[in-house]
């Protein structure tokens, strides 16, 4: 193989597009030719400064692909899910509402000083003022934790967006001043030169 | 994740045949190559995200249609080059002209006009910052259509028959882009102090 083959296979070879029999061909010839070599060398140089010069990003977000409703995996956060509360806190009155229809009657007697109770009926009425009080309490309490449950996701979400933001703008400004600072360096030389005063 | 032991070609086939899961391993697989793909060709990151999204939709709803399953990278990055031209079109958008040395090939191709190249680097940052903007600023001085072509083959490792399906060219197309861009790499790069700097560094 002579420099003129050679130069034509340089590329293709640098570049992984040569056949195994081009390749050795130009091995055997790049051992006795020294500008050839040379050449090679500066195209695997070029070759590989390029590819370590630009690092693949990582995608500022996942992409992914759902299956149709059906097939959806449930996870703990459909808990907190408007659609999914508002089902539960429904199922939870309805279950109220029954209870309230089917438990013995606490028929509301005038309170007046003559009625007379029975030792039963007292105990009727405390047994069932009590119940009353809990199932208050026990809706208050899920109303309180649902309530304490969104305001730290929000929080927490908030807090998230806000890092990132940070973390983004200060690596944008990271780059803007190492841009500046070769444009500094640039202009320096630039005037450097005009002075002829080369360093 | 699955390992690689399942093939693209496999997975594209249960893909096809609806299974979300897979094509979602495919997703996770190209995902990253595709949108720095976009990202250096656009400039811009959430445009890259977007159309790396509207991509991987696209290939989707068209598996039944992609005849040659091994051929789905290529096929997959040329959705996405295509959406990105067409979004240029759209946009009429010019490439950001911050370099005196910009040369345009074909003047008023908003295919050729494509934004110029973003500086990056937000992983694990193996090399000097300066490298990365030698290297960006070197390409930079490419033409849009060199620059495609250099990006395709250096860093997403594709050959010049799969360039050629991507761009929708011929391979004496790619061929001369990637030769004329390679050249003035190797000139603007050689030209570097600090580049070869770097280099003897290794």
């Amino acid at each position: 193989m002579n420099c003129t083959e050679a130069k034509q296979i340089l590329m293709d070879v640098a570049l992984d597009e040569a056949g195994a029999d081009e390749q050795k061909r130009l091995e055997a010839h790049l051992v006795h030719c020294a500008d050839c070599r040379a050449q090679m060398h500066d195209l695997v140089m070029t070759h590989k400064l390029v590819a370590q010069g630009l690092p693949l990003e990582e995608s500022p977000q996942r992409i992914a692909f759902v299956a149709p409703a059906a097939a959806t995996a449930w996870t703990w956060r459909e808990l907190f899910r408007p659609a999914f509360v508002a089902s539960v806190t429904a199922f939870a009155t309805a279950l109220l509402v029954a209870g309230m229809l089917t438990r013995p009657v606490a028929v509301p007697t005038p309170v007046s000083v003559t009625a007379t109770f029975t030792r039963d009926q007292v105990a009727q009425m405390i047994t069932a003022a009590v119940r009353e009080s809990e199932e208050r309490q026990r809706v208050q309490t899920a109303e309180l934790l649902k309530a304490a449950s969104q305001r730290l996701e929000r929080g927490q979400y908030a807090r998230l967006t806000s890092i990132a933001e940070q973390i983004h703008y200060l690596d944008l400004s990271q780059k803007d001043f190492y841009r500046q600072q070769e444009g500094t360096r640039a202009a320096l030389v630039a005037m450097s030169m005009e002075r002829g005063e080369r360093q | 994740m699955l390992t690689r032991t399942i093939e693209d070609r496999e997975l594209v086939r249960r893909a096809a045949a609806g299974n979300v899961d897979a094509y979602n391993v495919l997703v996770s697989r190209w995902e990253k190559n595709l949108y720095n793909y976009l990202l250096r060709v656009t400039g811009n990151r959430e445009d890259a995200l977007d159309l790396a999204q509207d991509a991987f939709l696209k290939a989707y709803q068209g598996l039944a249609t992609l005849g040659e399953a091994e051929k789905f990278p290529q096929w997959l990055f040329r959705i996405g080059h295509n959406l990105a031209m067409s979004k240029f079109r759209a946009d009429g958008r010019r490439p950001q002209r911050d370099s005196e040395t910009w040369e345009e090939s074909s003047e008023g191709d908003p295919a050729t006009t494509a934004g110029a190249p973003v500086l990056l680097g937000a992983g694990p940052r193996v090399f000097p910052l300066e490298l990365e903007l030698i290297v960006a600023r070197a390409l930079e001085e490419l033409t849009a259509d060199q620059r495609q072509v250099v990006l395709l083959k250096v860093i997403h490792g594709f050959k010049f028959h799969e360039i050629a399906e991507i761009l929708a060219c011929p391979v004496s197309t790619v061929k001369s882009r990637i030769y004329a861009g390679f050249e003035q790499l190797k000139r603007a790069l050689g030209e570097d102090v600090a580049a070869k700097a770097a280099f003897r560094g290794q």
